[in-house]
């Protein structure tokens, strides 16, 4: 009798874990099998939901389930955050961002949420911070800035939104020169005050600075980790790149993350199926057109590389203040 | 000087089946768009850009434009209609538009919009068309400083729009400058005034605000005088028969008594439109303040076509200008020229400020088809403005939930979010508040739209200037300029009411006499 129950105990034992080993297989397996909400959390019309909405037009043919966009805006983005983190960790509801709501948070005293809290799936594209002038100025060449710089020690009026500002912030703090910063709302702002004369440099994105250079303004450095292409650093005149100058600055990465319990698998497959579909043909040709570039980072090297955006995030947030 | 031959191309994009089925589509689908509460035409635009993708050049452009022309007047529908602008850039239409509707003369209010909306529009467009290039050069003079006395001009000019009572406008300013000051400082990026709300870090949000302060205002306040039951009944009985009355309609004669308004709106909403941040709706504001405050005698605001005249007119001249810096610099100027930029890029036209060499086919097809817009919205908006304008009749006790389902939709659809229907209650609460101490709501919802606008160019000027105030507040001749014209507007305002007040009392002295 005894030997009876033991047997029946030890079945039911083997049984739950032989159900609970492989669900998480099971889980990434059947991964997914119902539409995927996927939160921009900025309004509609933007690079971030420009993205999203392309990844959603080739989502059935590789994903097999269709994306469901949904733009929550507001709270620099946190609001977006903060209601994925509501939703179940099953990979069914997926934020998408920029480094906007981390540099939100990182000046916040009582921040609603941590930068941490969240599972990076894979980062998609990124942006280059281009420190753009005018050209024919003692400042139009990274070399001069320094020297004019050095010598007028906070008269040099450099303008920027504040993830630029954020970063380029560490490229000054490296060469050692204090420029006043100006922050704008938005790169177009930034741009026609420089334009006018208002401001003496501004930094861009490499779409926006392309549209400028060589008439109206000259590209001086790229403020960020990542190299041009060839293609686009001989259009911009080759600018200097922060990195090989040896300063410390950031990455802008386009990341995609979701609620942190989430199961590694279902990371890793939501990942994979990412990559394929940034592979797609058409969505590639659409960003092509659109100026955008395809850069995919997966999961195992994209959270090494989120936590690291987050420390420098903390720094040029102190460099500003 | 004109590309005859990028000229002849243009014609030939734009004058195809195609593009002009895909403009139809978009004014109407645009004047549904903006005719809902909450939904703007930049949301239309982006909503609709994804199909843009496969589309040729004048098809895509065909689409967006006829979707943002569209959504504009549409808005106006709701503002004139429900009291509730479906659009902000529709708020300064409310006050004349919904007093029209509710005697009777909805038509006569919607067809006076859509009539100097398509005048305006038109004029911008043709003037965008000749001096663009010279009027980028114009809007690069404004910087911070700049941009910063057009906003005190705005708001020395808004003493026209205080009522009766300066105190009492001073409060509704006042009020509206605390409330901008919600969510994060412009420049420190830093919350300040949310209440340790993490919800308001990015302020209050306009929609919302206007929904509240026009549509649920009005809501509670009626809902405090209910009506009586056998006149709902009564009234019910009527509705069949009303409905099949055809409204008053606009005569030309009173279309062409607006001249001057029209004429405001268009100088006004050129010159907002042009610069950067400032937007549609601190175009129809302005030009509705300034209208007032040219003609005090007209009665502005008590249920006008002129009120609305300039309203419309002032918010629609800024669609043309707006896409100025894009075509001139490749920089957008609002939230819709980012949009139309977009799509010229994924058709290959990237704008920069070489697109008048490189594409001059690809603007001249864009103006073109911003004429054949209006052209078309003026044949579509008729049509509903006939059918709209049967709102006017429908009894209030009917009215008045639809408003308020409309309220509460609208400010949850704008971004989804439950917490803007809570403050679209609290602005309804507000407002009514306002309107049982007579206190006008417009200082309130133009300092509310300019002030963090202001706040933000003058920080930025300052930190230019190493905050030196002088050296930063008169650092050009325009800024000089500028800042003598807000003086000569305080003093222009105080006198005119010092004149109106010898007036009354001698009116009433005389009235004593004959008694």
């Amino acid at each position: 009798m005894k030997m009876t129950w033991l047997k029946a105990f030890l079945a039911v034992v083997f049984l739950i874990c032989a159900a609970a080993t492989p669900a998480s297989d099971a889980v990434a397996g059947d991964f997914p099998d119902k539409p995927v909400t996927w939160i921009v959390p900025f309004k509609a019309g933007g690079g971030t939901d420009r993205w999203a909405r392309v990844l959603s037009s080739v989502s059935l043919d590789v994903l097999g389930q269709p994306l469901r966009i949904r733009n929550l805006p507001g709270s620099s983005a946190v609001r977006g955050w903060k209601y994925m983190l509501e939703q179940p960790a099953d990979g069914y509801t997926v934020y998408q961002a920029s480094p906007t709501p981390v540099i939100a948070l990182k000046r916040e005293k009582n921040p609603p949420l941590k930068p941490e809290q969240v599972k990076i799936v894979c980062f998609v594209s990124a942006f280059r911070n281009i420190v753009l002038a005018p050209p024919g100025k003692p400042w139009s060449t990274w070399e001069g800035l320094i020297k004019y710089a050095k010598a007028n020690p906070g008269k040099l009026t450099f303008g920027a939104t504040f993830s630029e500002l954020s970063g380029t912030a560490l490229a000054f703090n490296s060469a050692g020169v204090k420029v006043k910063l100006v922050p704008y709302s938005s790169t177009s702002d930034a741009v026609t005050d420089l334009l006018g004369g208002h401001i003496q440099v501004a930094a861009a994105t490499e779409s926006t600075a392309l549209t400028l250079v060589p008439d109206k303004a000259v590209a001086i450095l790229n403020g960020t980790k990542m190299p041009l292409s060839e293609k686009v650093s001989k259009e911009l005149g080759n600018p200097p790149h922060a990195t090989a100058l040896g300063y410390k600055v950031i990455n802008f990465p386009r990341w995609i993350g979701v609620h942190p319990d989430t199961p590694d698998e279902i990371v890793a497959k939501l990942s994979d199926k990412i990559g394929e579909m940034l592979k797609q043909p058409s969505l590639k040709k659409i960003m092509g057109k659109m100026g955008e570039e395809i850069i995919f980072v997966p999961h195992k090297d994209a959270q090494a590389q989120y936590d690291d955006i987050v420390k420098g995030v903390s720094e040029a947030v102190a460099a500003l203040n | 000087m004109i590309d005859y031959a990028a000229l002849g191309q243009a014609i030939d994009i734009v004058f195809q089946l195609n593009t002009l089925l895909w403009l139809l589509v978009g004014i109407s689908v645009g004047i549904g768009v903006g005719a809902m509460p909450g939904l703007q035409a930049s949301t239309a635009v982006a909503l609709m850009l994804p199909l843009t993708f496969t589309m040729p050049l004048g098809s895509a452009l065909g689409l967006l434009i006829g979707l943002y022309k569209g959504a504009i007047f549409g808005g106006s529908i709701s503002a004139i209609s429900f009291s509730t602008p479906g659009t902000p850039e529709a708020a300064a239409t409310v006050f004349d538009g919904y007093k029209l509707m509710r005697a009777g003369k909805g038509r006569k209010a919607l067809l006076t919009a859509l009539y100097s909306s398509i005048t305006a529009d038109l004029a911008s467009d043709v003037l965008t068309i000749m001096i663009a290039p010279m009027l980028a050069i114009v809007a690069l003079k404004f910087g911070p400083a700049e941009r910063f006395w057009v906003m005190m001009l705005a708001i020395t000019l808004i003493g026209s729009l205080s009522g009766d009572h300066l105190a009492k406008g001073l409060f509704s300013a006042a009020f509206g400058l605390f409330i901008g000051t919600i969510g994060t400082d412009p420049i420190g990026a830093i919350s300040r005034n949310t209440f340790g709300l993490w919800w308001l870090s990015d302020g209050i949000p306009f929609p919302p605000m206007l929904i509240g302060v026009f549509a649920m205002a009005m809501v509670f306040n009626e809902l405090l005088n209910p009506p009586m039951i056998d006149a709902a009944k009564d009234q019910a009985r009527k509705l069949a028969e009303n409905l099949l009355k055809k409204s008053e309609g606009l005569s030309a004669r009173e279309f062409f008594r607006c001249w001057k308004e029209i004429s405001i709106g268009f100088g006004v909403g050129s010159f907002v439109g042009l610069l950067p941040g400032l937007g549609a709706t601190a175009g129809a504001f302005l030009s509705y303040a300034v209208a007032r405050y040219a003609s005090p005698s007209k009665g502005i605001g008590s249920g006008k076509i002129e009120g609305i005249a300039a309203a419309e007119a002032g918010n629609n001249a800024t669609v043309g200008p707006t896409l100025v810096p894009l075509l001139a610099f490749g920089i957008p100027g609002s939230a819709t020229a980012a949009l139309i930029g977009g799509a010229l890029v994924l058709q290959g036209a990237t704008p920069s400020p070489r697109m008048f060499e490189l594409f001059p086919h690809v603007i001249y097809a864009l103006f073109i088809i911003l004429i054949v817009g209006n052209i078309a919205n003026l044949g579509l908006g008729r049509i509903f403005a006939f059918a709209y304008a049967k709102i006017g009749e429908v009894p209030k006790q009917y009215l008045i939930p639809v408003i308020g389902i409309m309220a509460i939709v609208g400010s949850y659809v704008y971004e989804e979010n439950p917490y803007h229907v809570l403050l679209m209650l609290i602005f309804g609460l507000v407002g009514l508040v306002f309107r049982l101490c007579k206190i006008p709501e417009a200082p309130m919802v133009i300092t509310f739209l300019l002030a963090p606008l202001a706040e933000e160019n003058i920080r930025r000027a300052l930190l230019i200037g190493g905050g030196d105030w002088v050296a930063t507040l008169m650092n050009s001749p325009i800024s000089i300029a500028l800042a003598v014209l807000s003086l000569g507007s305080i003093v222009f305002s105080a006198r005119v009411r010092v004149y109106q007040r010898i007036a009354e009392m001698r009116a009433s002295e005389l009235g004593d006499l004959r008694e």
